[in-house]
């Protein structure tokens, strides 16, 4: 019953007030004849429970379901209850969610309401198009982009990435939310058992360790500009773009820049053992997101426990065959600049460290603003990544087996 | 129209029963007999007033949602808090010529203008109707003739109702006492005190682009007694409030919407004063009127109000389309509307849209509606780029071959007449269910109702075609494509699923047709059995399409414009038409034949 109205009741009570005092008397039986009747029409199933109904019959948050698909038919193209976990939050939002159609937000809302989907992913293919003038569109087995097709891969193009399939959203999605005159694609995305995740927190039987991690896992990138009161805490995981001529390229965010053939990267130098760095010679094309992360650990513990270093996967480690896997977190790895002139200290200071100065990532952040060699870093944030955070390579190992 | 919601039991004697349960349940009255006359009858004034009260619990139940609802008043409201404005009757439009001629005559000016207003007669088929200039029209002299072109005439009786301010209410509403008006007529008119001559004219709401307290609009809305009522703004902050002592002066048009259509005949009523002297207006061009049509119905509102809301005013999806084209556009009786990404061929970046008029609509009436659709809604309201293409409508014909069994002996009609009134059967349910975009054909409801048309019919059974059309270009050897709607029935050994018309080629009166166990065409002379030509084109079955390469007739049979393309679907249960197909049927290709189901009598002695 709302606050401000009164109990619509025809209340038994009042029949013995209404009538004249003397039919108490005389005609008791009546009354409560009476009484009874209007308990009759009080009770559950009869018409004055409908009447209660009218008072917040339109009110989407208190009316009965029953009477909610009749606002689903005026609000929801008659779509019925039966679709939502949540009907009456969808209907209550139906006004929104038909303002945005066509848009991004519709199209994630429209999974996340009709399928309880949170996963899918709505592309725009004509990011990946090959466009003549620009320069991320290469030219090689390196390019990534995609001459337009006439279907798929054009401007007028929306990519649907879901783990429904399209004869059952179709229609649906046709009608709360594409835009005619836009070719549909879509893709359906199918868990196997065969993926390694990392979700994995109890033993489970061993896979083949190898196994790379999932190589279509997408990744977020947070691109932030780099203070020099910035710290990379223990455990996180950052690719630097360093150049030695001091220009940047922006479009090319996960590249390291080998043109002058110095850049190394391993772990880092421990002054009391020496010049223990790894080869030169970096392969750029190996220090790349999806390189990293599907660099296999048992490859990067092989490195380690052989202290190889003379290919091109650049792993030492500098207690040679003592590493202690325990110990070693991500942050050991290292990039080293071998420029003429010196890098940087810890602190931003230019010292007389050995010219082959390996540095770690912690060093890069700590940088001030007038190093030449760090402006950027690119911190990789998914559940991959973050689930490594703070954790040893052998904790990750063990998790990943 | 269905209620959909049972509120309560409505049945007085269940009612009854129920309360005689009630009290026999209760302690105090479980040894009453409810039969006896006085408390029977006692029991029938409760169970009435139950009754009484469980039919209001009910209405106003029903009539609480829009698709419930089945008073106007209450659709109408229902509709309104969606924001849609339920369309009024329109006035049949129509666009003549008019001039007069002064010749001769000495001191005439070098322009005359004809001015709203002007007063023309016309008929159709079953009366007489008014028709009013909506603009002025200038015309030259050309020796002593002036031509008033495009005359645009609306049909319909101007009105006009005086409405005082008075200083009882700050937001006063203004009726005016007719269902019957145009209210894209209605001109508002504000005068500061009711013996001055100076007026603001005020514009309606949807076509102000901004309101502030000063902004002069009206609004216009269906009142609940089906008359119309005129608000205005409150003054303070959402447009400006008429004066008190003011006086309000409305002229609208009464008209008869769909009855005035088809006008034709022209003639002026009203004559034009030209320096003092009036003068005859001849009328000259002229179309038929169109485009008048009811008020909408309590259908239309229910099935277009949830429509526009979901459009929000935007045109995104092809159902946003849809429902503006239906809702603004009344003359338009049906629209499809698809994607480009779903036309054939695919065609991105446009939207197609597919307009089905009354019959008899003229060309020019149709693409007067096409340039309103584009210039008022579409460039206006879908997301940039994107394009809109206007295509006629496909008719894809159904032809029907019905055979069923009758007991003669449950009927005095005969076969003949059985057989017409199935034919008259088939052709009612094309008529009431088909005829309409998106209406797909479902074999099995027609056929339940064969059997029920005569109480002798037992069974009844039926083959479909779908058929198209083509106009070829006779005596000319050309490729030609035809398009079916869905799928056709692949080839077989034992009967042709392509045929065709009679047309001529090479001297000898011809069809043409599928070979058997093939999907090639071959033209086929009928009156010798002889194959005059194969490989003139084939047919791809999944997809629909029969495609012709050189094809060359030189007339077709009967005189006609078109051959007529037969084709089995793959599914004769259900046809389904996508796009701008429309089915109907071909009543001169169908036929209904019955038999008498003959069983084995045994006579028991």
């Amino acid at each position: 019953m709302k606050e401000n109205r009164i109990d619509q009741t025809v209340n038994s009570t009042l029949v013995s007030d209404i009538l004249p005092e003397h039919f108490a008397a005389d005609y008791p039986n009546l009354i409560t004849f009476i009484e009874t009747y209007y308990n009759y029409m009080d009770s559950d199933g009869q018409f004055n429970d409908v009447i209660k109904d009218l008072y917040d019959i339109r009110d989407i948050g208190t009316t009965k379901l029953s009477y909610i698909d009749n606002m689903f038919e005026e609000f929801a193209l008659g779509m019925g209850q039966e679709f939502f976990n949540e009907p009456r939050e969808v209907l209550r939002n139906f006004a929104k969610f038909f303002r945005v159609k066509g848009s991004l937000y519709s199209a994630k809302g429209f999974f996340r309401s009709f399928y309880n989907d949170t996963t899918s992913e709505i592309i725009y293919p004509k990011k990946d198009l090959f466009m003549v003038g620009d320069s991320a569109s290469e030219i090689g087995p390196q390019s990534t982009k995609v001459i337009q097709d006439g279907g798929v891969y054009q401007v007028l193009s929306v990519l649907i990435k879901s783990k429904t399939s399209l004869g059952e959203y179709e229609d649906f999605y046709r009608k709360f939310v594409h835009p005619a005159g836009f070719h549909l694609a879509a893709e359906m995305q199918i868990d196997t058992n065969n993926s390694v995740t990392i979700k994995s927190e109890t033993p489970t039987p061993l896979v083949d360790p190898d196994l790379a991690i999932e190589n279509s896992h997408h990744f977020s990138m947070e691109h932030i500009p780099l203070d020099c009161t910035t710290l990379v805490p223990s455990g996180n995981v950052v690719i630097i773009e360093a150049s030695p001529s001091g220009v940047f390229n922006n479009s090319a965010v996960l590249e390291l820049d080998d043109s002058s053939g110095q850049l190394e990267w391993g772990l880092s130098y421990d002054a009391s053992i020496g010049n223990m760095y790894g080869p030169t010679g970096l392969d750029a094309s190996l220090i790349t997101i999806e390189r990293v992360n599907s660099t296999p650990l048992s490859e990067i513990k092989s490195s380690i426990d052989s202290d190889y270093y003379g290919a091109s996967r650049h792993i030492r480690n500098y207690n040679q065959d003592s590493c202690d896997l325990n110990a070693l977190t991500v942050s050991n790895f290292c990039f080293q600049f071998n420029a003429a002139l010196a890098p940087y200290d810890s602190v931003g200071n230019s010292i007389n460290f050995p010219a082959h100065r390996y540095r770690t990532i912690k060093e890069f952040c700590d940088c001030k603003p007038n190093s030449n060699y760090i402006n950027t870093k690119y911190s990789i944030g998914s559940s991959l990544i973050s689930d490594i955070k703070g954790k040893t390579i052998q904790e990750t190992k063990d998790a990943l087996i | 129209m269905a209620t959909n919601i049972t509120s309560t039991q409505l049945d007085f004697d269940q009612i009854k029963s129920s309360l005689k349960t009630y009290f026999a349940n209760s302690t105090e009255f479980s040894d009453y007999d409810f039969e006896t006359s006085g408390l029977s009858n006692i029991l029938d004034v409760l169970a009435y007033n139950t009754h009484f009260n469980g039919l209001i619990a009910n209405l106003a139940t029903n009539e609480s949602f829009l698709n419930t609802a089945q008073l106007r008043s209450s659709v109408v409201s229902h509709a309104e808090g969606l924001g849609y404005r339920p369309k009024s009757r329109s006035a049949s439009k129509s666009t003549i010529t008019g001039s007069i001629d002064l010749s001769g005559v000495a001191g005439r000016p070098s322009t005359t203008t004809l001015p709203i207003g002007t007063s023309f007669s016309a008929s159709n088929d079953t009366s007489n109707h008014t028709f009013i200039s909506r603009e002025a029209v200038t015309a030259n002299d050309v020796s002593g003739l002036y031509t008033f072109a495009d005359i645009l005439v609306h049909e319909g009786t101007q009105k006009t109702k005086t409405f005082l301010v008075d200083s009882l209410s700050s937001n006063q509403t203004y009726i005016i006492p007719d269902e019957n008006i145009d209210t894209s007529t209605l001109d508002v008119k504000v005068f500061n005190n009711p013996t001055t001559n100076a007026y603001s004219t005020y514009t309606f709401l949807d076509d102000a682009i901004t309101v502030s307290a000063i902004t002069e609009y009206y609004d216009v809305k269906e009142a609940p007694n089906g008359h119309y009522e005129i608000n205005f703004g409150d003054g303070v902050s959402f447009g400006k409030s008429p004066p008190v002592g003011g006086k309000i002066l409305v002229t609208y048009n009464i008209v008869s919407g769909p009855d005035a259509n088809g006008s034709t005949t022209f003639s002026a009523v009203s004559t034009l004063a030209v320096n003092g002297v009036t003068y005859n207006i001849s009328v000259g061009k002229q179309i038929a009127s169109h485009s008048g049509t009811n008020r909408q119905s309590i259908d239309q509102i229910k099935k277009l109000a949830p429509i526009q809301f979901s459009s929000q005013q935007r045109l995104v999806t092809p159902l946003d389309y849809k429902g503006m084209i239906l809702s603004k556009f009344p003359n338009a009786t049906d629209a499809a509307v698809w994607g480009g990404e779903q036309n054939v061929p695919k065609d991105y970046g446009k939207v197609y849209m597919s307009l089905k008029f009354p019959e008899g609509t003229t060309d020019a009436v149709k693409t007067s509606t096409y340039d309103q659709i584009k210039t008022s809604f579409t460039d206006n309201l879908s997301i940039m780029s994107i394009d809109n293409v206007f295509v006629e409508p496909q008719i894809t014909y159904i032809e029907t071959t019905t055979e069923f069994y009758y007991n003669d002996g449950l009927t005095s009609s005969t076969l003949s007449t059985l057989e017409t009134l199935v034919d008259s059967y088939i052709s009612t349910y094309f008529s009431t269910n088909l005829g309409k975009f998106e209406s797909k054909f479902r074999r099995s409801p027609l056929l339940t109702g064969i059997d029920i048309v005569d109480r002798s019919i037992l069974s009844s059974k039926m083959d479909i075609k779908i058929q198209q059309r083509f106009s070829p270009t006779l005596g000319t050897s050309k490729s030609y494509s035809i398009n079916f709607p869905v799928a056709i029935a692949a080839f077989n050994g034992t009967s042709h699923t392509i045929t065709s018309s009679g047309f001529t080629y090479r001297g000898s009166s011809c069809i043409f047709r599928n070979k058997l166990s093939s999907n090639a065409i071959e033209i086929f002379v009928p009156s010798t059995g002889t194959v005059l030509e194969t490989g003139i084109g084939s047919y791809d079955n999944i997809n629909g399409i029969l495609i012709l390469n050189t094809f060359a007739p030189t007339t077709i049979v009967g005189g006609l414009a078109e051959i007529k393309v037969s084709a089995v679907p793959q599914n004769q249960a259900v046809v389904s038409p996508l796009r701008n197909y429309i089915l109907t049927l071909d009543g001169g290709a169908s036929r209904s034949y019955g038999n008498i189901e003959h069983t084995d009598q045994k006579i028991v002695l």
